[in-house]
């Protein structure tokens, strides 16, 4: 048995919504709807799912940056909503993330070099003459040369200013790491860079990587086991091979299909979905995937499937294929 | 229609207001004795005693909080402490005025200040452009009451252009109009200019470009309209101000408007008097904002009809 | 039916040009798809916003840009707007911030029409409900009163496809149009855009980063890096043999759907700033065939093999026809 680091337990995350009625009921975005997965120590673990699906909240639910308004996330065994600030803030330190756009993250004002330090001295980690020897061999870590350290974020470039963010993540050493969308917004050729920096550094520090992406090729590519979200719940979960070689679920079957190959002309198999992901406001009841789905039975619009087991790890919420 | 958002907009400005009369009540009681300032310097204790007696004042300060709330909500203002006319009626026959004035100083520096602002945009960094926004710096860095000492020292005392005081002709308009509006109309050209600037650069308006719209087109009709909704309130709350300021004006002017009759009210703690103008005031600032806030509301979709239907 | 020759952009920025577009030649018959594919900032966009003259006011376009025997950049501002919206037409990246926010659907398509026909609003409205209709847009005469943030990224777009065909134009140019959208509404999108290729038969020039996209949706390609064409030719062909390293690299720095383990090939370096450009080839620092004889000079577009055609002294397949 593989030991799990990340344990997330019947997650719901809703939203009140404003409502422009004077009287109107409270409505909610249900965000997270009754999530569960567990990522195993040194994973590679993907979240696919188009916007709105929840993939972001979800991550946010994790690193505890949300709390869940239902459900548990254990990290090492441990709730984090239920430690004392001290000993959150330790354990808080083993989760590290990226976010989608790395100038964001970065403050314009402050040398690369001394960003990546500054978790060091927050956390007051290391010998402070030992903290420039130790942001150098980060940069190093990242690819990147020494004289990087006095740049300011405006003079580099995307895939640079991602490998700083990473840098300032890995620095204190943790055990997870969080990409949400980490190479959206870099050029093509730069994507592959920044992805098998990924690779190298999941292979050389045993880390665990919880990667959030819509870009299903990446995802396949990386991952060791996904999950596929739609409006807020998991519709199959697998490991990487086994997801693409044998997909179950009809939304993971038109979303892989969606995919544009690269071979000139293929476009002949494509599953069509019609209409865009609908919001997760007000879901009509049956599987929220129904209204567009192509094999939808009157089952399907009355009671919502669970995620079951296929065998082997393979899980899957569809009437259709679990008969259940 | 969004109900929700114009009756909270509604809902404020009425507790605003309510705030606002509570405020003014307490805050003049607590500066001064109207009897003091009202009886002359050898008042006897009884003539204290008896106009303390006249207008009420005896009583707890409470009751008087009470009896101001309830005349309030009838309307009824109480009389003048100096001539015991009804205030009301006093008000009433400087308020024309003061509108008068204030209506025109706010569409003086709308019509002038606006259509500035949108050349300055239009033909940024240009010779134009920067003596626009160079007046406009001048216009509101300038205390306007110097403002108006300096117009009446030139036009009236060395040119005999225009009359110095009074409000009879057009003529006694110009100078107090221009004077309150210069400050207005100077920040109007400039926010008028930033939000054409950034709505231009907007990508709908490229589209409208590619569909072929010529220049004025894509200005007027799409440009336009997203700018204004800053730009609308910008101008809603400084009619505020706007209000404030011509209580100066007035007074350098002698334009015979409610202003002026505050002053020389407060001068005498004629406190009914000096209640109800700081009321009206207060009142016409409340109005000016929930005016911006409906306006608002019409003119950007996004708070009038709500996302639905994706 | 268009023929750019040498078109040339410069953008005046404080005071400096800097030059963004270095010669482009573009060709395209009546009816034909073409793609133009490349990263950001590698003029692209710039490319067809030179041929409809809407760059902002700080842009110099020089060159020929010949439609029906007239030359573009030489008509009257006036005639430049009766073809805009009418026989060229755009649709753009992100259709929800290009559409204006205070103005009706029905509103907005409607404008095209009375910008390029004369009719009444009757008229008017009833063929923006037929083009809605034909993008595929339910319920078309209720959505008429929508404002564009009442509809989501697919619905908005397809509006914007609504605008671009109003007119009937000969030439329809898509910039990135799927980039904004979730993967099965790119699909939905692209599928649209060819149907309407086929019925009406306009020319259609796609631009996109996205190289699966070129792969199934156009015949011909062109392929861009830093404000120059590298490479141009059939898309079958260019998808199995590059000629140009560039088009090589972007190939292997994808992921691929279909089986292939291992690493990404990365393009070393990043895309050069227009206004640091190398000496002589302009991806010679990034390319891994590069040879003393690339420091001379930009190389010019030449023939490899029938209409296939690279600028590359070196080409991956076939050999340079130009002098050095």
């Amino acid at each position: 048995m593989r030991e799990k680091l990340v344990e997330a337990k019947g997650l719901y995350k809703q939203y009140a919504l404003k409502s422009d009625k004077l009287f109107a009921k409270r409505r909610y975005l249900k965000a997270v709807d009754g999530v569960t997965f567990d990522i195993y120590k040194g994973e590679f673990f993907g979240v696919v799912g188009e916007s709105g699906c929840g993939k972001s909240t979800t991550a946010k639910l994790i690193l505890d940056m949300e709390h869940p308004t239902k459900g548990t996330v254990l990290f090492k065994g441990r709730d984090m909503s239920t430690l004392k600030p001290k000993e959150w803030r330790a354990i808080r330190l083993d989760m590290q993330m990226i976010f989608q756009d790395p100038l964001g993250a970065l403050d314009p004002y402050m040398c690369v070099g001394k960003q990546i330090m500054e978790p060091l001295e927050i956390h007051n980690i290391g010998d402070p003459k030992d903290r420039k020897q130790m942001v150098l061999d980060m940069l190093a870590a990242v690819s990147l040369k020494p004289i990087f350290y006095d740049r300011y974020p405006h003079e580099l470039s995307g895939g640079q200013r991602q490998r700083i963010v990473l840098a300032r993540a890995l620095i204190v050493k943790p055990q997870l790491l969080v990409c949400d969308e980490p190479i959206s917004a870099l050029d093509v050729s730069i994507q592959a860079q920044v992805v098998n920096l990924f690779k190298r550094i999941h292979k050389e520090l045993n880390l665990t990587f919880m990667f959030i992406s819509h870009d299903l090729r990446i995802v396949k590519h990386v991952c060791d086991r996904i999950i596929v979200m739609y409006l807020g719940r998991v519709v199959e979960e697998a490991e990487s091979d086994e997801l693409f070689a044998n997909t179950l679920h009809p939304y993971s079957q038109a979303l892989i299909s969606a995919v544009p190959s690269l071979t000139p002309d293929a476009q002949a198999k494509r599953i069509m979905l019609h209409g865009d992901p609908p919001n997760p406001i007000d879901l009509p009841k049956g599987c929220r995937f129904a209204s567009r789905c192509s094999k939808c039975t009157p089952r399907c619009l009355e009671s919502e499937p669970e995620l079951v087991d296929m065998g082997n790890g393979h899980k899957v919420a569809c009437f259709l294929v679990t008969g259940k | 229609m969004h109900v929700k958002y114009f009756l909270v907009k509604t809902l404020r400005a009425f507790l605003t207001t309510f705030l606002l009369v509570v405020f003014v009540f307490f805050v003049l009681r607590i500066t001064g004795d109207p009897a003091q300032a009202m009886l002359p310097d050898d008042a006897t204790e009884e003539d204290y005693i008896e106009f303390r007696q006249l207008w009420g004042l005896d009583k707890p300060l409470m009751e008087q909080f009470y009896i101001y709330c309830k005349n309030f909500v009838h309307g009824d203002f109480g009389q003048s402490y100096k001539d015991g006319r009804d205030v009301f009626e006093i008000i009433s026959q400087r308020l024309p005025k003061s509108v008068w004035l204030m209506g025109m100083s706010i569409i003086f520096s709308i019509v002038v200040g606006l259509p500035l602002g949108i050349y300055a945009a239009l033909h940024r960094n240009s010779f134009g452009d920067r003596f626009i926004m160079g007046t406009a710096v001048f216009g509101f860095s300038m205390p306007n009451f110097f403002l108006g000492i300096m117009f009446i020292l030139i036009f009236s005392m060395k040119l005999h252009w225009l009359p110095s005081a009074g409000s009879d002709t057009w003529l006694h308009l110009l100078m107090p109009m221009i004077t309150i509006g210069m400050t207005r109309m100077g920040s109007y050209a400039r926010y008028t200019r930033s939000a054409m600037l950034n709505v231009l650069s907007k990508p709908y308006i490229i589209t409208a470009k590619a569909k072929g719209a010529n220049r004025n087109r894509m200005v007027y009709l799409h440009a336009l309209p997203n700018a204004a909704i800053p730009i609308v309130t910008v101008i809603g709350t400084s009619i505020g101000h706007m209000v404030g300021g011509s209580v100066v004006i007035e007074n350098v002017f002698a334009w015979p408007g409610v202003g002026r009759l505050l002053v020389s009210s407060v001068a005498v703690r004629d406190l009914p008097v000096v209640q109800a103008i700081v009321i009206i005031m207060g009142l016409a600032m409340v109005l000016a904002n929930l005016l911006v806030d409906f306006t608002y509301g019409l003119l950007d979709p996004r708070i009038r009809v709500t996302a639905g239907d994706k | 039916m268009l023929h750019v020759k040498n078109l040339k952009v410069d953008f005046e920025v404080d005071g400096r040009r800097i030059r963004i577009l270095h010669g482009v030649d573009l060709d395209l018959e009546e009816g034909e798809t073409l793609g133009l594919v490349g990263e950001s900032g590698c003029g692209k966009s710039v490319t067809c916003s030179a041929i409809l003259r809407i760059l902002a006011d700080n842009a110099t376009v020089t060159g020929e840009v010949m439609y029906d025997g007239t030359d573009l950049l030489k008509l009257p501002a006036s005639k430049m707007e009766e073809i805009r919206g009418k026989d060229i037409t755009m649709i753009f990246q992100d259709p929800v911030v290009y559409m204006n926010p205070v103005k009706t659907i029905g509103n907005q398509i409607t404008e095209v029409i009375h910008l390029h026909e004369k009719c009444s609003q009757a008229e008017a409205d009833k063929k923006a409900i037929d083009l809605l209709t034909q993008v595929g847009i339910p319920h078309p005469e209720t959505r008429l009163k929508y404002y564009p943030h009442q509809l989501s990224g697919g619905l908005c777009q397809r509006v914007m496809i609504a605008m671009a065909l109003a007119c009937k134009p000969k030439l329809l140019m898509a910039d990135e149009p799927t980039t904004a959208l979730d993967v099965t509404v790119q699909a939905q999108i692209l599928d649209l855009l060819r149907s309407l290729n086929k019925k009406l038969g306009m020319a259609t020039i796609l631009v996109t980063h996205d190289l699966g996209v070129i792969a199934e949706n156009v015949k011909r390609v062109m392929v861009m890096y830093a404000g120059v064409v590298v490479e141009e030719g059939p898309v079958d062909i260019i998808f199995k043999k590059p000629a140009h390293p560039y088009t090589e690299g972007l190939l292997n720095s994808l992921p691929k759907m279909d089986g292939q383990e291992g690493d990404l090939i990365p393009i070393e370096g990043s895309v050069p700033a227009p206004d640091k450009r190398p000496a002589g080839c302009c991806f010679g620092p990034r390319c891994k065939y590069m040879t003393d004889e690339c420091l001379k000079g930009q190389p010019k577009l030449t023939t490899i093999n029938g209409t296939h055609r690279c600028a590359c002294f070196h080409p991956v397949h076939g050999t340079y026809g130009g002098e050095a």
